[in-house]
């Protein structure tokens, strides 16, 4: 299951692909991006090692140049495993395939029209930026769901319907011990936390969100901010 | 609960599995129930996760069109060009193995992509493929052409089968020192020519240098080169971080000097597999030039050779000045590390030689300085000369020209500091500087001064024309000099007399001027020779002699001009006339008689009655005064 979504940064774990090209708005224009393989002309052919792909941060200075190709490669690259993942966080009533797509695309388009002024200082910073508009344009669907019921016709189910599957599955109570341990978490422990547990990133992946040198350290940061996380959730 | 068992549910719950909660829940009394509550919390925010991703995926799988979810179909052939596989791929284009039907050879090709219909691109890899043709060279990719068939643009290239640098050293392990310079070489020579095309590389990196199956290097991608022109007035970046010279990670100041860094880091990487800066982004890479973090190659590798490591480091020094200042530089500096063939004689005989050498020019001066006082005084025979003599007044000789040669040093270095300072305190400077420099450069390009025998004749010009001028300003003094006093007129003998020691001094310091001028406009023709031109050897005979003529006007006079500051001469009365004693031999005296007619030497026995002698010394032209 983990092999078909791609994380919000490169493919390429971090040990692999120690560093982003840095393009300039000019290169933007130019095939000068064109990242010539190792591979040219090798009688070896292709397959060896992944071809180095864009990282986001990349793309990302592409894009705020105004680059529509680079804009659409970053959106590819994000958008699914943040469909993914509102699936789960979505009302029963919006929760149509459609409507997850359109509503993970249009917040992540008009995300991407403020990335003048969002400074990206790792892999996963536009990642996790990206949840944040994501979920809080969730939020902002339940809210909706729950404030117009008179509208919606006056339906048994409907208060359960605008509850989130999360709140449904846990509680409120418990859910919202959840959040409030996560957001006493130090970040990149948050960031593990929700990489792993809700993005389902795998641990290579993970690596290169968290600016790990390898999966197995990966691994490491998620257990010892989960052993957090628990201890926190014990103090809401 | 123990931990063991705490760690093993948490990696159970991180990886989506089923956790056996009877193993946490059995044994917990007081908080270990609160942490099986947390827990389980969790292990339901995964399942829900899981369940709904899965969800997703299927309800994805089952309504996307086929034709989204099946492999973008790639096109097999372009014009006359089947194309066999792609070897490489960027956000713009696909580079693909190609085979030519009507020339029967493999091509590379770069497509770009047909989505991207933007004019610019087209424009930007029509730039690359001029880049590429103007740089004709062994050591560098070359261009076939660029054809646009449909509605995609592509650049054929030679197709080099072969390994890049990045795969050999991942495959065979790190390089010997030997290995790296012949690699270097050949790389520095592919910059050389491609930043005399007018291009900066800017992407000089392992991945982008191939050795082909008969041990070609060769340099390619020019994708993010470009025109050094266009390069000073915008300020950009691209290339590799790794790669990249601080100041064009910082600037965007790509220049000779940024490739100059970045073919330095490869060699690093060559012989070490490893950077001089270990960052793993941008910001830690920033962060480590800015505190000037570096690992030194002697860290890495102790067993290199001291000259190997020193000249790479100067390769990768953060401060562009400090590098070698072109491709050229760095290949004489490659050529010049010898790798242990120098023995231990010639390390410890070559100071000897130098100092050896300066003590014979000075023993040579002095021994010309005095040759011609005796010749000119005519008191060949009748010298006083001790054996040491000559080289007591070689040293005083050349003293003045030393000291003179350190003043202009000594003006010229606050310039410099000035220079850095500027450059190191404003960017505006550092572009200024830089736009500067190039214009310099393509004005002598222009100009052929690039060239040795060009540069070199006019260094020769430059060297005779400031000499003749000197010799024909001096003319009057010289030719007093060079007549015996014996004979010479009165009104030339009055030239030499102390009352005109100003013209003397401004004598000695214009040849000084020429002698070291005569020097220093061989300088740019030395570096052009050290970036690999050859030297004809007349240019440098013809050198040596301006060079040595400007020194021989410098010092024979010396003696004449000082003589009475260190041994003035006895005045004497022979036969009621003012003379001098200028030599002895035996029983002879030689006197210098300036009131007499010429011949003023007359030669006494000294025992004769006529001589009287007064005590005072002083300077045989004293009685001349000063110049008409």
């Amino acid at each position: 299951m983990e092999s078909g979504k791609t994380a919000c940064s490169s493919g390429v774990s971090a040990s692999a692909l120690p560093f982003p090209r840095v393009l300039s708005r000019e290169e933007a224009a130019g095939p000068g991006s064109l990242v010539m393989s190792s591979d040219l002309g090798s009688s070896t052919g292709t397959g060896e090692e992944p071809l180095a792909p864009e990282t986001t941060i990349e793309l990302l200075e592409l894009a705020k140049g105004g680059d529509p190709e680079a804009l659409g490669r970053l959106l590819e690259r994000c958008v699914p495993a943040l469909r993914r993942w509102a699936h789960g966080r979505l009302p029963p009533t919006a929760r149509s395939l459609n409507d997850t797509a359109d509503i993970v695309q249009d917040t992540v388009i008009s995300a991407m029209r403020h990335l003048e002024a969002f400074e990206s200082r790792h892999q996963g910073a536009l990642q996790a930026y990206l949840r944040r508009a994501v979920m809080n344009r969730i939020r902002d669907v339940i809210r909706h769901h729950k404030r117009r019921p008179e509208i919606a016709g006056l339906s048994e189910g409907l208060e359960d319907e605008a509850t989130s599957p999360l709140e449904a599955a846990i509680g409120a109570e418990n859910l919202e011990r959840y959040e409030t341990a996560l957001e006493r978490l130090k970040p990149p422990d948050r960031e593990a936390i929700i990489g792993r547990l809700e993005m389902l990133y795998s641990y290579d992946e993970l690596a290169t969100v968290l600016n790990r040198p390898t999966a197995a350290a990966a691994r490491m940061a998620v257990t010892r901010a989960m052993k957090r996380l628990a201890e926190e959730m014990q103090h809401v | 609960m123990s931990e063991a068992v705490l760690d093993e549910a948490i990696e159970q719950i991180a990886d989506g599995l089923s956790v056996d909660w009877s193993a946490l829940d059995a044994p917990a009394p007081g908080r270990a129930r609160e942490w099986a509550k947390s827990l389980r919390v969790l292990s339901d925010i995964v399942k829900l996760h899981r369940d709904a991703a899965a969800d997703y995926d299927q309800t994805t799988l089952a309504t996307m069109p086929a034709t989204e979810t099946a492999a973008v179909a790639e096109p097999d052939t372009w014009g006359k060009y089947r194309l066999a596989n792609k070897v490489g791929e960027g956000s713009y284009g696909s580079v693909y193995r190609a085979w030519d039907s009507e020339l029967e050879r493999d091509v590379a090709i770069k497509i770009l992509h047909r989505r991207v219909g933007d004019t610019r691109l087209r424009e930007r890899l029509l730039q690359e493929g001029r880049a590429l043709a103007k740089v004709q060279h062994n050591n560098v990719v070359r261009v076939l052409g660029i054809e646009a068939h449909g509605d995609r643009v592509g650049l054929c290239m030679e197709f080099v089968r072969g390994k890049t640098l990045a795969d050999i050293v991942r495959d065979q392990g790190r390089l010997s020192a030997a290995e790296a310079v012949l690699i270097g070489q050949d790389l520095c020579r592919a910059l050389s020519a491609v930043h005399r095309a007018g291009f900066i590389h800017r992407d000089v990196k392992a991945k982008n240098v191939m050795r082909d199956d008969a041990g070609r290097i060769v340099l390619m991608d020019f994708g993010t080169g470009r025109a050094a022109e266009a390069q000073a007035a915008k300020s950009d970046r691209a290339g590799t971080p790794l790669y990249m010279a601080p100041e064009a990670l910082e600037e965007g100041q790509a220049s000779p000097r940024s490739d100059v860094y970045s073919l330095g880091v490869l060699l690093y990487y060559l012989v070490s597999g490893d950077y001089p800066v270990n960052a793993r982004t941008i910001d830690e890479l920033r962060a480590a030039h800015a505190n000037r973090e570096h690992r030194w190659l002697s860290e890495l590798r102790p067993d290199l050779p001291v000259a190997f490591m020193q000249v790479v480091e100067r390769a990768i020094a953060l401060d562009p000045d400090e590098r070698y200042e072109t491709a050229g530089d760095l290949l004489a500096a490659l050529s010049n590390i010898g790798l242990g063939s120098r023995s231990i004689l010639w390390k410890f005989g070559l100071p000897v030689l130098c100092v050896l050498a300066i003590f014979l020019v000075i023993a040579g001066m002095g021994a010309l300085t005095s040759a011609s006082f005796d010749r000119i005084l005519s008191r060949v025979g009748f010298g006083l000369n001790q054996r040491w003599e000559p080289l007591v007044w070689g040293i005083r000789a050349s003293v003045s020209p030393a000291f003179m040669l350190m003043l202009m040093f000594l003006a010229l270095a606050p310039v410099v500091v000035i220079r850095r300072v500027l450059i190191a305190a404003s960017s505006m400077m550092r572009s200024l500087d830089a736009s500067l420099r190039l214009r310099l450069a393509s004005a002598a390009h222009r100009a052929r001064l690039d060239e040795v025998p060009v540069l070199a004749s006019c260094a020769l010009c430059v060297s005779s024309f400031v000499m003749a001028s000197a010799w024909w300003y001096f003319a009057p003094l010289l030719s007093a000099i060079a007549s015996g006093v014996s004979t010479a007129p009165p009104e030339q003998l009055a030239l030499l007399s102390p009352a005109n020691v100003g013209l003397h001094n401004q004598y000695r310091q214009v040849f000084a001027i020429v002698v070291i001028l005569s020097l220093l406009v061989w300088y740019p023709v030395i570096r052009l020779v050290r970036r690999g031109q050859s030297f004809p050897l007349g240019f440098g005979l013809a050198g040596a002699i301006v060079t040595g003529v400007a020194l021989l006007f410098l010092q024979f006079p010396y003696r004449l001009l000082y003589f009475s500051l260190i041994e003035p001469f006895e005045a004497v009365t022979w036969r009621d006339a003012q003379c001098y004693e200028i030599g002895a031999r035996e029983d002879d005296l030689l006197l210098f008689c300036p009131g007499s007619q010429p011949p003023r030497n007359r030669v006494v026995m000294k025992n004769d009655s006529e001589l009287k002698r007064s005590g005072i010394r002083e300077n045989i032209f004293s009685s001349f005064g000063k110049r008409p």
